[in-house]
């Protein structure tokens, strides 16, 4: 389950960040559509489907997580406040987490391995552990609908790519020679040199498919759809989506919302980009047209929105609303390419200044804040510390105030009690790679699997400090994972006494 | 050539991807072509033909110096097969059954003629500002 709560934790983390960019991108766009371009707009968006995925930590001064995360996070009516309360109360409502622990700790007497009996959590220690059990019942029961949607979503989006991929086998390959000579035409206009297929379909609109060879379909009835100088925008704006690899910009923000479904804004957000790549290659169509051809490729525009209108009223299930239909953004590219026609020079200013905010604003949302920049540096996959204790005999080691000593003396400060005292603090040396093949192996997979530990240095401690008796606690932490939110960390254990390391040279944490 | 609603399945139109381009051919030759491509057994390319024929999607003729020779011919052009086609790729896409990888020259629809009147005016004024110096 643990790798099934830092997968969810990690998830909404990054589309809470996400989601704040999403904001500032749209907001940006709202003002500055008119004079930013599409292929700055893009950028923008990218930087917003890379902080989708992954988490950048690379610290930047004008970083816009330094001013919000403290308020998603830290603040009172935070998200993660809200949702710490949430498992919280979860924890106080639910009943039946009294703690049903064994009272035994792996161990070793006299040399031999034998579980050490005899501690059981008191009152307040109890208290916590059923509180983080319930809190961890919470996350598990997130953290499966989380995937559950996920699932579902990513099996319709599979499902509707199976269709595509059905429909276009049905498509039929052109071979009107004068249409294959267009093509080759713009291919070399558009210096596109990938081998295109042209496909007739019974398709309303002309549309390109494909991510490692491209596949025009036209309407099988393009000859008395559209003269020959509209194919040839046509086939232009079809190559400028192959281009820009417009297909992979699709493919990466479509696996964006299967993880991320939850999130409205995030699909608004990509609605929103792929318009943008639309306008991108409406503005790489008419820079390889005459001043003529730019208007009359606005036209065109409209006159496809125009057989979108017609055809569609023509079939059977044109009636069907698809809610691709509830906004226009047809009105959009129109303006755009009228724009394209009106460049003046207080434009060209206006479109420097665009330029040069939307670039700032790149870098602020790009880079990371201070605080998860220095917790990744610090904490991110560190390497696995070893902790050894000695704790007289007399003290339970479940007590609330041994944890509590215990957890002092590992961020290394002193404590009163004289009957507990830090032995050995040794990070293990492993390689990054091992690092994280051990994290990955324990978080994932085999968390039971015990890991051995060399006693001498242990031993030569206990002489060092004539030490006859009492427990030896090795602890083996694992700090696997360091969110904003949660932070997720597991150990290995073995409890010992002196006799055995004076036998064993190397024990087992389990 | 017959214009009634009819029903091919992708295998069947591998066949009738062959007789459109050939229009007249034997089934020797069928199985030739298909073969190019896909390993299929010459009874099954014959099944296919069996059936486009009870469709009444393709038609036959006895070669008239040889009797166990059949000559095919498609019923139906691809432009009516295609016409066929453009109700399916409606109820797709109007149904939002449509795969999201696909980028199209324009997907959508003109929500109002006043608004498409707007958008004629825009160009027009757009263009007229290019002509005048």
């Amino acid at each position: 389950m643990t790798a099934l709560h830092i997968a969810f934790v990690k998830i909404f983390e990054l589309s809470l960040s996400a989601s704040i960019i999403a904001i500032i991108v749209l907001a940006f766009r709202k003002v500055a559509w008119r004079w930013a371009s599409p292929s700055l707009m893009i950028m923008l968006w990218s930087i917003m489907l890379l902080r989708s995925l992954f988490s950048i930590n690379i610290p930047g001064l004008a970083s816009l997580e330094n001013l919000i995360d403290p308020y998603l996070y830290e603040h009172h009516y935070g998200i993660g406040a809200i949702m710490d309360n949430v498992m919280s109360r979860w924890g106080e409502i639910l009943p039946g987490h009294a703690d049903t622990a064994s009272s035994s700790l792996p161990g070793y007497v006299n040399g031999f391995e034998e579980p050490r009996t005899g501690f059981l959590y008191d009152e307040e220690a109890s208290r916590l552990r059923s509180l983080a059990a319930a809190r961890d019942q919470a996350m598990s029961v997130i953290a499966l609908l989380w995937l559950l949607g996920a699932l579902i979503r990513a099996g319709v989006e599979y499902r509707k790519e199976i269709r595509t991929k059905r429909l276009l086998g049905r498509a039929l390959p052109c071979h009107d020679t004068v249409v294959l000579a267009l093509l080759h035409q713009c291919q070399t206009e558009a210096k596109v040199k990938a081998r295109t297929e042209l496909l007739l379909a019974g398709s309303v609109f002309p549309f390109i498919h494909g991510l490692l060879r491209p596949r025009i379909v036209l309407p099988y009835d393009f000859q008395s759809l559209y003269t020959e100088s509209e194919l040839r925008m046509i086939v232009l704006h079809e190559l400028q989506h192959w281009k820009k690899r417009d297909g992979w910009l699709l493919l990466i923000s479509q696996f964006i919302l299967v993880l991320h479904w939850f999130n409205p804004l995030l699909h608004w957000a990509v609605q929103r980009l792929r318009d943008d790549a639309e306008f991108r290659c409406d503005k790489g169509v008419t820079k390889l047209l005459s001043l003529a051809d730019k208007t009359a490729y606005g036209f065109l525009l409209l006159k496809q929105g125009d057989l979108n209108t017609r055809l569609a009223r023509s079939g059977q299930a044109g009636s069907a609303v698809s809610w691709l239909e509830k906004r226009s953004v047809l009105m959009e590219r129109v303006q755009a390419v009228a724009g394209l026609l009106q460049a003046s020079p207080s434009s060209q200013r206006k479109r420097k200044l665009t330029g040069f905010m939307a670039l700032l604003i790149g870098l602020s949302i790009f880079s990371a804040g201070n605080t998860v920049a220095q917790k990744a540096a610090e904490v991110y996959m560190p390497e696995p510390v070893l902790y050894v204790f000695w704790m007289n005999e007399s003290l339970n080691l479940r007590s609330m105030s041994v944890l509590q000593d215990m957890s002092t003396l590992m961020i290394g400060q002193p404590v009163a009690s004289e009957n507990i005292t830090l032995l050995l603090r040794q990070p293990m040396e492993q390689s990054y790679w091992e690092q994280w093949r051990d994290g990955l192996r324990l978080a994932l997979v085999d968390k039971d699997v015990p890991i051995p530990i060399d006693t001498r240095p242990v031993l030569e401690q206990t002489f060092q400090r004539n030490i006859q008796q009492g427990h030896i606690l090795f602890m083996l932490h694992y700090p696997s994972y360091s969110g904003k939110w949660l932070n997720f960390s597991f150990s290995k254990r073995s409890v010992t006494d002196v006799e055995t390391l004076k036998v064993l040279q190397q024990i087992n944490l389990y | 050539m017959r214009d009634k609603k009819y029903s091919i399945t992708t295998a069947e139109l591998t066949v009738m991807k062959v007789l459109w381009e050939q229009q007249r051919c034997t089934a020797a030759v069928i199985i030739e072509q298909i073969g190019k491509h896909r390993p299929w057994h010459f009874r099954t390319i014959k099944s296919l033909l069996r059936n486009l024929v009870a469709k009444e999607l393709v038609v036959f003729e006895v070669d008239s110096r040889d009797s166990r020779l059949y000559h095919y011919s498609p019923l139906i052009s691809e432009e009516t097969y295609l016409s066929q086609e453009r109700e399916h790729f409606l109820e797709l896409h109007y149904d939002g059954d449509f795969g999201a990888l696909l980028n199209s020259f324009l997907k959508d629809k003109l929500s109002s003629t006043e608004e498409a009147e707007a958008m004629r005016e825009l160009l027009l004024q757009a263009a007229q500002r290019l002509r005048s110096p």
